[in-house]
């Protein structure tokens, strides 16, 4: 009976350090992923196959407060959304006031408002390992809360490096709906971090956008700036 | 006066400055085409090029705790309409000419400018703060209607709570037609300088954004009455401009892919009339908009919302619809807008199709059509309007 004890106690610790380093790996491709502070990027996406292209500025505050600015195309220039927890404001220049909007509100192509705001998988989601071989750990992401671009995420890391190599999204119901590949690996505010993010549809695969981190420096903003009754100074 | 706000700055922070400025522009043209359905007549109510310039500038310590922002907006444009009176507009306005300050949670903003509030489509009860250009009723497109005003908008956000307060020194009027009905419509009030502080106009506005997800705002607004009344002068009339208080609420939550929204204002004592026959009396009058948005996978955005108008012992009740879509890789937007009485009169359909041949370019195709549905014998606010259908060609080109 004790050595059962015993064995349970020994598996329960094992399965506990498991988990925990499973935290410490996506905790670990977070910080390759994006600079743990306030900082800027500047993100063009291109929809392949229409060849439009957009071009975004996207502050970053916090743990939750997202703004993207948009600067191309010209026609959309100063529609810019506002992203604070799971909430979000899209500023509309003629109305010169935010208006709500659902968090369905698709950013251009396959890339999601999401795919550029701050999402931190150690935060926002739950892990568990799949697999692993000699190089990469496969690690399944379930959603802890609500109102995330991606309920479910399976995302395979390379070891050592704890660069992020490539991931599926899915639904609720486990189907894959977008696939994504990083690259483009270069030093950028500070460490090696993907600068190219490509994302399709799982089933057209035509469908892929190409999200490019062209620019990213840490720095601070006055915190009035991610208020949604503030979004016209941001225009 | 941005000149004064950099110094302030730059002697708060010895380091140095760093600044961006950027400039936009859009060369357009607007043509209308009216058709009185009773009569068959047909005239032209717009035919206007227009050019429009915005410049902004940032100035930034090197701690980027706070900025300096200066706006610059201006737009000409000149209208030839023809017919036999040959009629003729120019004009040359600032759209925005002011300075701003930001800090940490506290934003304030002085000089021309406009402020946009509410969270409704189609019909803006709660954007008060500016005046509107009334002069082509069915245009309803803010960012021409709106009267820019010289304000000072200050704001501060603290946690999940956010304060406003508005202070428009010298109120301006709505801007009426010369003629309304037939009738000339001479000047309401004049406002001047000498008139301040007596006169001003006085803004706040307290919101929260709760955990729930719920952003409710509760708004006092002290002004000069903005619906539009008349009282007879000689045989012409006078938009009667009164002292009204306001108390509004705007709210909105969003689940997943809907969104609720709600608007309401509450005038006191604000002089009321929907027809010109009436006299006009001085009566509590409400406006509250309920509407739901759903946005569909393929990015289709559907939105309903219910209208509840009230005054003295009269309720009048409404629904409008908007649907909104993108094809043809996002270059071809349809949108339709309508709004039904459902114990008065009014009809009005607005179908629109915007194409973007590139990302600067946009030609847009819209009809107003203001029908009577027959339920009712009591006349809705578009009543004046019925049988007056128009159509609307805007080509737009962004620098």
């Amino acid at each position: 009976m004790r050595s059962v004890l015993l064995i349970a106690i020994v598996f329960l610790i094992a399965s506990f350090s498991y988990a925990e380093d499973c935290q410490n790996i996506i905790k670990q491709a977070d910080e390759i992923r994006n600079p743990s502070d306030s900082y800027q990027m500047s993100v063009e996406i291109e929809n392949v196959g229409d060849h439009n292209k957009s071009l975004f500025d996207v502050l970053l505050n916090g743990k939750d407060k997202t703004l993207v600015r948009t600067l191309k195309p010209l026609r959309d220039k100063g529609r810019n959304l506002l992203m604070l927890k799971e909430e979000m404001w899209a500023y509309v220049p003629n109305l010169k006031r935010a208006v709500r909007v659902s968090l369905s509100q698709k950013l251009t192509g396959q890339a999601a408002n999401g795919d550029i705001s701050r999402m931190r998988w150690s935060d926002d989601y739950s892990p568990e390992f799949e697999k692993q071989d000699a190089k990469q750990w496969t690690i399944f992401l379930k959603s802890k809360k609500r109102g995330l671009t991606y309920d479910k995420i399976r995302v395979w890391i390379e070891k050592g490096t704890f660069r992020p190599l490539k991931a599926e999204y899915l639904t609720v119901s486990g189907k894959v709906m977008k696939k994504a590949e990083y690259g483009n690996f270069r030093q950028i505010a500070g460490k090696v971090r993907p600068t190219q993010i490509t994302i399709q549809d799982a089933i057209r695969e035509s469908d892929k956008s190409v999200i490019r981190i062209q620019e990213m420096k840490v720095r601070a903003f006055p915190s009035a700036l991610f208020e949604q009754n503030n979004l016209g100074e941001t225009e | 006066m941005l000149f004064l706000l950099i110094l302030l700055l730059s002697s708060q922070n010895t380091h140095a400055l760093s600044g961006n400025v950027s400039t936009d522009g859009e060369i357009g043209y607007q043509g209308t085409l009216n058709q009185q359905t009773e009569g068959d007549k047909t005239r032209v109510t717009r035919n206007r090029p227009y050019v429009q310039t915005k410049f902004k500038g940032t100035v930034e310590p090197a701690d980027q705790s706070s900025r300096v922002s200066g706006n610059i907006a201006a737009r000409a444009w000149t209208d030839s309409r023809g017919g036999k009176d040959k009629d003729r507009d120019n004009s040359i306005e600032f759209r925005e000419l002011n300075a701003g300050y930001t800090k940490a949670g506290f934003s304030g903003v002085f000089g021309i400018q406009q402020i946009g509030w509410g969270e409704t489509f189609g019909l803006f009860i709660a954007d008060m703060i500016n005046p509107r250009d009334l002069r082509d009723p069915l245009f309803n497109e803010l960012s021409w209607v709106r009267v820019p005003v010289v304000s000072v908008n200050l704001k501060y956000f603290i946690s999940d709570w956010n304060f406003q307060i508005i202070e428009t020194p010298i109120p301006v009027n709505n801007r009426f037609p010369g003629m309304y009905n037939n009738y000339k419509v001479v000047s309401p009030i004049d406002f001047s300088v000498d008139d301040f502080p007596k006169d001003s106009e006085f803004a706040f506005r307290v919101g929260r954004k709760f955990e729930s997800g719920i952003d409710a705002s509760l708004i006092f607004f002290r002004h000069w009455s903005r619906n539009p009344a008349f009282e007879p002068q000689g045989a012409a009339l006078r938009p009667i401009v009164e002292r009204v208080s306001t108390m509004a609420t705007s709210a909105s939550q969003a689940w997943e892919d809907w969104v609720l929204r709600f608007d309401s204002v509450l005038h006191f004592e604000a002089p009321v009339q929907f027809d010109l026959k009436e006299k006009v009396i001085r009566t509590y009058q409400s406006q509250s908009i309920l509407g739901l948005d759903r946005t569909f996978a393929s990015q289709t955005n559907v939105g309903g919302q219910y209208h509840l108008d009230k005054w003295a012992d009269q309720q009048r009740h409404s629904l409008s619809v908007r649907a909104a879509s993108k094809f043809l890789n996002d270059r071809i937007e349809p949108e339709a807008f309508a709004y039904f009485g459902l114990n008065n009169s009014d009809v009005w359909i607005q179908p629109k199709v915007s194409w973007y041949p590139t990302d600067s370019l946009t030609l847009s195709l819209r009809m107003d059509m203001i029908l009577n549905n027959g339920l009712s014998s009591k006349d809705g606010f578009l009543a004046p309007l019925e049988n007056e259908d128009r159509g609307m060609i805007w080509l737009s080109y962004k620098l």
